[in-house]
């Protein structure tokens, strides 16, 4: 709330202290008056009417900002392509944020509820991402293995080795030695 | 009571840090930013046409939820920085 300056505003910071003290604005206006700033009871009560109008506006109005905040770290989970269950929930977290934010008179426990329940949400689908990550990870494994099985079906050393008269493990050795080069770690694996 | 209204659905919108408000919500902030008056729903639905009328603010309705919200064009964006 814009307000007009006044000749109160140098004295602002002791009004506004004399009267959360309980000071009367009578008691204000002789103390301004000894201070050589002389008021109307009418413009000093005026005065400190709208100091308190401002003071409301800019805490209701920092409110709305805190859950303004909130609704951002809400879309900013959203940034990761959840579930559309998950959207629609996270949709309606977002209209009761701001139905919170937007009360008369604030509701701090309400609001730290709801931003439990966001940070649950949060962690449910990270998990969930974790756990698709995990599932794409063992198809593309069988689909290369597939590929190799292939790509190796074919050659005449891989038939003799498996055709040989050895035990398993020494065929898997010999194999996984001839498909993979370098990148078998059967040795290591075996010690 | 209307000029108040719609200065309080601009600085409202302003304190929503640019993101697209709801249009419930910004109603219900309106009639608390109007307290101790009590408009109605109406009221406020009319101070919101007016901000949109002007060029002040610009609306949007979700294809999925139909739930339509708001935002502050650039001109309302002015407007609001010099009312605060």
């Amino acid at each position: 709330m814009k307000t007009k300056p006044s000749k109160l505003d140098p004295h602002a910071e002791r009004l506004t202290e004399w009267f959360l003290a309980g000071k009367s604005l009578k008691e204000a206006q002789e103390q301004l008056r000894l201070d050589g700033c002389s008021v109307s009871l009418g413009r000093l009560s005026q005065w400190w009417e709208a100091q308190r109008a401002k003071a409301a506006e800019d805490k209701f109005l920092e409110q709305i900002t805190s859950g303004a905040q909130q609704t951002k770290r809400i879309d900013e989970a959203l940034k990761e392509n959840p579930a559309p269950v998950l959207q629609q929930i996270m949709a309606r977290l977002k209209v009761l944020t701001a139905m919170l934010a937007t009360q008369a008179t604030a509701n701090p426990e309400a609001m730290k509820q709801l931003d439990l329940l966001l940070t649950h949400l949060v962690a449910f689908h990270r998990e969930e991402g974790r756990d698709k990550d995990r599932a794409l990870a063992w198809q593309r494994f069988m689909r290369e293995t597939c590929e190799l099985f292939l790509k190796w079906y074919a050659d005449e050393q891989a038939k003799a080795i498996a055709a040989g008269a050895e035990s398993n493990s020494s065929k898997i050795e010999r194999l996984g030695a001839l498909m993979f080069g370098e990148d078998w770690g059967g040795e290591t694996l075996k010690s | 009571m209307r000029s108040k209204l719609k200065r309080a659905v601009l600085v409202v919108l302003a304190a929503w840090d640019g993101m697209p408000m709801p249009e419930k919500p910004l109603v219900s902030a309106v009639q608390a930013h109007a307290r101790p008056e009590r408009p109605t729903d109406g009221d406020v639905a009319e101070a919101i046409k007016d901000c949109e009328a002007a060029g002040y603010i610009q609306g949007a309705t979700d294809d999925f939820s139909q739930e339509r919200t708001w935002t502050l064009t650039d001109k309302g964006i002015h407007q609001a920085r010099k009312l605060r």
